[in-house]
């Protein structure tokens, strides 16, 4: 049947034939391409080929800086320069040292044991024969140049921090890359090199791709009498520097809140915009110099860093988990209120100064007792007892989802690394970790005053309170305003679920309350000139002193921005973390200061309010 | 014996001398390795050649031994199998870098390699006999859904080169076949578009390419006087490509589109490939006519060239053997592609003659890439030189290609 079809079949010998011409060009124009290469210009190549005189060199590219959101700069790079030799055996390596020695203040042994190091890890890659030059050096090589043929001096750019330990949690530091970040690196379409600085945490890392710029190549002749062909000059290119970050951070008010908090052991406190949630500052202390990083840190810097008992490189803002401890009572009254299980001005209990709960007796931290309570009083004077009795009735998934409403148990999206989600504790958490119907509804009393299983972070706790400020919207703290020259991030924010507005009116009032009624935890805070409103926590925690909370907003009236302190092993609440907070208002709102007048960040967010 | 009579000893006889030069210059390769490392290390690649030369010469066996017309019933089978490993490629985490390699015990295996003869096997079959009328569109559509599943589970893994090398296979076989050029022409289109919007936007940063071809197809059909569907579909085509595709480029990773931006604007990447390429036209350009000896080549002893036993055999080969040593090794490949085309016009069978046919483009594509490139005139990718370059799965294919022209040219009386 294919036989009779034959004559359809156009495969001829015409289709053979341009076939075979179309392979004939092609094949030919390789051919005098080689003949170009091999025979016309083999005379130039085989110049490059016989010295290898054709060398190129990396040119780093400089890494984008921060800026506060005044326009301060924060961190920047310094030039520095350094004598390096191209790739010479080691003998060759020990005449030159010997050579330097003979003029200027270098050790020779202490070079090649440096070499020694540097070939084990760069391999073949140019030897920075000094280090860290200074003017009387870079000199001395430049106008001795004949004598050392094989030195040259370049210049390096070196990360600086320039407030020094400020904000060190937030920016991070940079340290030289590690083998598997330059595979990694490969594979994601980057290229790093021994010896090239990254971003290592927080910031730094996080923008990593943004900072770093892309690294331009000087291609050259090692003999420079030689003359470079066009095609080798084009292959030299400029580096793209990286893109600079303007963070939403106020450097000055960054400074007073680290000062105060200082005054303390270690402590950690965030202060962000109610509406846009953009931080404003964050502190966490002990903290480091991120100086010490960029320069190469010393072995035994590097282990007091990483051995001290109080963790000066964890950052206790975002990576910390804490019992949210009596800030938690918002996420307990909305829960109550919601599910309708109280109602605000209903009185429940008599508190005496605790709870008889099954064979358990559950303390409130007012020994001496707070009387007749409602869920108001609850709130301001933080009665456990009262929030027992209602935990009686609340099941525990109950608890659970309205701490998730609140944005506990899932990570806030800022943009640091490594943000840790806390722990909502829930049916199938107990389930699983004590088994099925063998705990009680105990738990619960704990859950419900922030305490037992229950742990939170301090981004989450202040997220918390700017939700309430804002009419009920959970915002994402970021720190990263825009990269310059590109339009303002747009972060999400969601409205909190079944939240209503006697809810919230509720909510704002007791936490007015808070600081304005006589008997109010966090009275003595009180400012004459602008309301303010807040919760006090005491942490319990089995390794020692309580830790101290305090998460407020203001003014109560227009909220603008919303703070949450935590100080460890500090005490109650009202006692420590509570002044810090209104020393901070009192220098945000003080008259004529640069963050009170015209945040342009609030107007470009309140129009979704909604309230 | 009728067999032995119509053999074609001059395409085996080539084979195996490309086989023996590629066993010689990966010896010249690892030669000065050798005091610098352990030398097992380095003679591992030659042992392992070796064997794959072996493994070659039994996959011709193959090739030689079975029937074609078996291969014409089973292509469906072949491609499904094929098309499983790429999915099994994907999922099961590989040792190597990029996703491309099927480890079988020690050896790795490259399915896309496979997959190549598995798609034109099933096109030679949708194309012969009465099966299809090459002049309908359903047809063309067909061919282009053989293709299209596995060049996106290629393309998933990086490997544009392979891809591309699919095109480069169709075009050929369906001006065999007799399609008609607005056909050919339509399957060529989109992917010249996909190609044009991505350069215009990320390379040339004007829209003016796209728009140009578009005005182009649309004369071109106008002046062909195809009929109005015909016309319409391919503009239609085209303008789909140019909304959908750059959604598709936002969804890939940033490493991927590197990877295609390098494929389009080599230039571009002077810190790495390019700088590849001009060791190697250095290499090849010093070697002059005659080269500086076997053995005696100092470009390839100096890490500048990476790939220089794999992908960039072709600059040892330029620099030891020089002009001369090149066009030997040119004229090698034009001898199989001329035969593979004298082969694809007396075998009877049709399947078998678009086989052949597909086996030229097959040897012409992966020459003129993985020459072109050494020598600075192609983009760099990781399509290897047939017989000569390092490797297994590629000398599989090869061989066993080769396999399939002596078959075609012993019983090239069959049907």
């Amino acid at each position: 049947m294919a036989k009779r079809d034959r004559s359809s079949f156009v495969a001829g010998r015409e289709r053979q034939l341009t076939l075979l011409i179309l392979v004939a060009v092609f094949f030919t124009l390789l051919v005098a391409r080689l003949f170009t290469l091999q025979v016309i210009r083999h005379d130039e190549y085989s110049r490059f080929a016989k010295n290898n005189q054709l060398k190129r060199e990396r040119v780093a590219a400089p890494r984008g800086y921060f800026l506060d959101r005044n326009g301060e700069i924060l961190v920047d790079n310094v030039l520095h320069f350094q004598v390096v030799m191209s790739w010479r055996e080691r003998d060759d390596v020990a005449a030159v040292a010997t050579g330097l020695w003979a003029y200027l203040p270098v050790d020779t042994s202490k070079i090649m044991a440096h070499f020694d190091a540097w070939k084990k890890k760069h391999g073949r890659m140019a030897f920075p024969i000094v280090p860290d030059a200074d003017k009387f050096i870079v000199s001395f090589i430049k106008e001795n140049a004949d004598s050392f043929p094989e030195l040259r001096v370049i210049s390096r750019a070196r990360r600086r921090y320039r407030g020094g330990e400020l904000a060190a949690h937030l920016l991070g530091f940079v340290g030289e890359v590690g083998d598997r970040e330059i595979s990694e690196g490969a594979n994601s379409g980057k290229r790093y090199f021994p010896g090239d600085m990254v971003g290592k945490s927080a910031l730094e890392a996080y923008s990593e791709d943004v900072l770093r710029g892309v690294d331009g190549q000087d291609v050259f002749e090692v003999n420079a009498s030689g003359r470079i062909m066009g095609e080798f000059k084009k292959l030299s290119t400029a580096p793209t520097p990286g893109r600079n970050l303007i963070l939403t951070i106020d450097a000055r008010l960054q400074r007073i809140l680290e000062e105060a908090l200082s005054q303390h052991g270690p402590s950690a406190a965030v202060v962000i915009d109610t509406d846009d949630g953009s931080v404003i500052a964050a502190v966490s202390l002990p903290q480091f110099d991120p100086n010490e990083f960029a320069t190469g840190i010393s072995q035994a810097s590097l282990d007091r860093l990483f051995n001290a008992k109080s963790k000066p490189l964890f950052n206790r803002f975002s990576q910390a988990r804490y019992p949210p401890a009596s800030t938690f009572k918002i996420v307990s009254a909305y829960a109550a209120l919601t599910n309708e299980l109280v109602r605000a001005d209903h009185v429940l209990v008599y508190c005496a100064g605790g709870h008889q709960f099954g064979n358990r007796y559950f303390r409130c931290w007012q020994e001496l007792g707070h009387g007749y309570m409602n869920l108001l009083g609850g709130v301001i004077q933080s009665c456990d007892t009262y929030f027992y009795k209602v935990a009686e009735i609340m099941d525990v998934d109950m608890l659970a989802s309205s701490a998730r409403a609140f944005g506990f148990g899932e990570k806030t999206g800022i943009d640091l690394p490594a943000e840790v989600r806390g722990l909502v504790p829930d049916r199938a958490y107990y389930d699983r970790r004590f088994g099925k119907g063998k705990w009680t509804q105990g738990l619960v009393l704990n859950n419900i005053i922030g305490q037992g299983e229950n742990l939170a972070s301090l981004l989450q706790v202040v997220r918390m309170c700017a939700a309430v400020a804002n009419g009920g919207f959970l915002v994402t703290p970021h720190v990263i305003d825009h990269i310059e020259g590109e339009p303002r991030v747009a972060y999400p924010r969601r409205r909190i679920p079944h939240l209503s507005g006697a809810t919230l009116r509720f909510l704002r009032s007791a936490l007015e309350g808070v600081v304005s009624h006589p008997k109010g935890t966090a009275q003595w805070t009180r400012l004459d000139w602008m309301k303010t409103a807040g919760k006090t926590g005491t942490a319990e925690n089995p390794h020692g002193e309580p830790h101290s909370w305090y998460v407020a907003y203001a003014p109560a009236d227009d909220p603008e921005i919303a703070i949450a302190v935590i100080v460890e092993n500090a005490g109650h609440g009202s006692d420590v973390a509570a002044p810090i907070v209104r020393d901070f208002f009192r220098e945000y709102f003080r008259p004529g200061s640069t963050a009170a007048v015209g945040s342009d960040v609030e107007q470009a967010a309140t129009g979704g309010g909604g309230q | 014996m009728k067999l032995s009579r119509d053999f074609d000893w001059v395409v085996l006889v080539t084979t195996l001398m490309l086989c023996a030069v590629g066993i010689a210059l990966i010896y010249s390769v690892l030669h000065p390795m050798v005091g610098q490392y352990a030398g097992d290390m380095s003679y591992g690649f030659l042992k392992r050649q070796l064997m794959w030369v072996g493994l070659g010469i039994v996959s011709m066996l193959i090739g030689f031994g079975v029937p074609f017309r078996w291969y014409e019933s089973l292509a469906l089978v072949v491609y499904a199998v094929c098309i499983v490993l790429l999915i099994a490629v994907l999922i099961i985490p590989s040792t190597r870098d990029t996703q491309r390699w099927l480890m079988v015990g020690p050896i790795g295996l490259q399915p896309s390699e496979f997959t190549k003869v598995a798609v034109l096997f099933v096109w030679a079959r949708f194309l012969s006999g009465h099966r299809r009328n090459p002049n309908r569109p359903r047809t063309l559509l067909l061919l282009m859904a053989v293709f299209l599943l596995p060049f996106l589970l290629v393309l998933k893994q990086p490997d544009l080169g392979t891809a591309i090398v699919f095109f480069g296979l169709l075009m050929p076989i369906m001006y065999w076949r007799g399609f008609r050029g607005i056909h050919i022409l339509f399957a060529l289109s989109p992917f010249v578009s996909a190609v044009l919007i991505i350069y215009g936007e990320n390379v040339a940063h004007n829209p003016w390419p796209f728009g140009v071809f578009i005005v182009a197809i649309m004369v071109i059909a106008y002046l062909r006087r195809s009929r109005l569907i015909e016309s319409v579909s391919l503009v239609v085509a085209n303008l789909g490509v140019g909304l959908l595709l750059p959604m598709l480029w936002d969804d890939l990773k940033i490493y991927q589109q590197n990877r295609i931006l390098n494929f389009l604007d080599p230039g571009a990447d002077k810190l790495g490939v390019g700088w590849q390429v001009i060791q190697s036209k250095i290499a090849i350009g010093s070697g002059g006519v005659t080269g500086k000896g076997y053995l005696a080549g100092t470009q390839k002893a100096l890490e500048f060239l990476p790939a220089k036993h794999t992908d960039f055999i072709f600059s040892v080969l330029g620099e030891e053997l020089g002009f001369a040593g090149a066009m030997v090794v040119l004229l090698m490949f034009s001898v199989l592609i001329f035969k593979a085309l004298v082969i694809a016009q007396k075998t009877k069978s049709e399947f078998a003659s678009t086989v052949c046919v597909g086996i030229a483009a097959y040897f012409f594509f992966q020459v003129l890439v993985n020459v072109g490139m050494t020598v600075g005139m192609a983009p760099v990718t990781g399509i290897p030189l047939p017989f000569v370059s390092y490797g297994g799965s590629s000398m599989l294919v090869s061989c066993f290609l080769v396999g399939f022209l002596l078959n075609c040219s012993a019983r090239w009386y069959e049907y």
